[in-house]
């Protein structure tokens, strides 16, 4: 218990910075995905062959090796980013790139014929795609985003690799200093709270929509 | 009133339609008939603004959709086509119903969104509607509850919701058994007996029979008489 009490701090202090990055990631790369999407089924073959390079690469390589790339790798090409925004840019970047494939599969999932019927019944296409199409997108992709959802929380520990102390980093830092194990235990208790946390919000919105 | 005059339409080379004329007045029931790749969605679908045709005119009541000037075809601009859409019913082959709306909502979307009435005014209507097709204690289920059968009433109130000149069956029946069937081609005709013109796609000869005023045979489309 004291051991617990003792090194509190800073696993909280870990877990911050591992809540920033899993929020920020999510706020931006499921709408990102999600424009992507679109622009891949609609636009110019030019531009949707352009997106299909990007998320070949984006899934064809590690989410760490992206990360290195873009810390280490990217300062000798005249860019140095600091440690926090690079992993930003790293893990916005991949993870459009699953939402993206994800968002494209439910979209092309709708029948032809609603958004037929959205033309013939003069409900204009705006309208028609906000309020038939997409709902029905959202409730076909929810179990997939879901899966990337609780993956990004513990993809968040990659960035231990560019020397940011998230939460597996201070849990190990712990293990070292104290000689014992226990923390790693608490730092996966941490995990399996949020985790358990995020399936909880999943269910209810799947049960709302 | 339809008037389809001298309508063309090839895909590539394959001409499926060539110089087909066809009116459809109030209170008629005109069928169209013909095994299936004789042009007869295709058809269904140029009145229904969602395949353009190479020549020829359509309009319902005087409000063209497309019209046909020194051999080139023209449509009407889209917010002209708005107006004529609201001419047009339709009742898809598979209905085509929203799914994440219930009965009363699948029929409210589209005149709310055309701005036709308020939502209590168009609130009444449906449940005149509804009741009329026989769907009144169906108004709050959800479209995945109901049968075959009842999902086409539901996509026929919706149709009717926008009080249509002329509203296009396709393929009623494939999907119903025979009392359904009957059921359906007393509904169409009330329908036109309450002065809606009615085209019907199918290939059910003896639904045909039972239910039109006109049955025409799709392999006119490509002769010059029509």
């Amino acid at each position: 218990m004291n051991l617990f009490i003792d090194i509190l701090p800073s696993l909280l202090n870990g877990l911050k910075t591992t809540l920033l990055l899993f929020i920020v990631v999510l706020i931006i790369s499921i709408p990102l995905g999600f424009i992507v999407a679109l622009i891949r089924i609609h636009a110019h073959k030019i531009i949707t062959t352009i997106i299909q390079f990007y998320i070949f690469i984006m899934r064809g390589t590690p989410l760490l090796l992206q990360i290195m790339f873009i810390f280490f790798g990217l300062p000798y090409l005249g860019i140095t980013l600091n440690r926090i925004p690079a992993a930003l840019i790293a893990f916005i970047l991949n993870y459009t790139a699953y939402y993206a494939e994800i968002f494209r599969g439910g979209i092309l999932a709708i029948p032809k014929n609603q958004s037929e019927a959205i033309k013939v019944l003069g409900i204009g296409q705006i309208r028609g795609f906000l309020k038939i199409i997409m709902p029905q997108v959202f409730k076909i992709v929810l179990p997939s985003v879901g899966n990337e959802v609780i993956n990004l929380v513990k993809d968040t520990s990659l960035i231990y690799i560019i020397g940011i102390t998230e939460i597996l980093r201070a849990g190990q830092t712990a293990v070292n200093t104290y000689a014992t194990p226990i923390p790693f235990i608490f730092v996966g208790i941490f995990y399996l709270i949020i985790t358990a946390f995020i399936t909880l919000i999943l269910n209810k919105i799947e049960k709302k929509i | 009133m339809l008037e389809v005059k001298n309508i063309s339409k090839s895909f590539n080379d394959n001409v499926v339609i060539k110089n087909f004329s066809l009116t459809i007045k109030d209170h008629e029931i005109v069928a169209l008939v013909g095994k299936s790749g004789t042009g007869k969605t295709t058809f269904m679908r140029l009145i229904n603004n969602l395949e353009k045709a190479n020549k020829g005119s359509i309009a319902i009541n005087d409000i063209v959709l497309c019209n046909t000037i020194n051999d080139k075809i023209v449509y009407a601009k889209h917010k002209d086509t708005k107006k004529y859409h609201l001419q047009l019913g339709m009742v898809f082959q598979d209905y085509a119903l929203f799914p994440n709306y219930d009965v009363l909502n699948n029929l409210l979307i589209a005149p709310l969104a055309q701005k036709i009435d308020t939502k209590e005014n168009l609130t009444k209507k449906a449940k005149k509607i509804l009741k009329d097709v026989e769907l009144s204690n169906k108004i709050n289920a959800r479209i995945d509850t109901l049968s075959g059968g009842q999902q086409q009433r539901v996509a026929i109130a919706r149709a009717l919701m926008l009080n249509p000149a002329i509203i296009c069956f396709d393929e009623p029946t494939s999907a119903l058994d025979e009392e359904t069937t009957n059921n359906i081609s007393e509904l169409i005709k009330k329908i036109a007996q309450d002065g809606t013109g009615v085209l019907i796609i199918t290939h059910d000869k003896q639904f045909a029979k039972n239910t039109a005023t006109r049955i025409i045979n799709s392999n006119k489309f490509i002769s010059k008489e029509n």
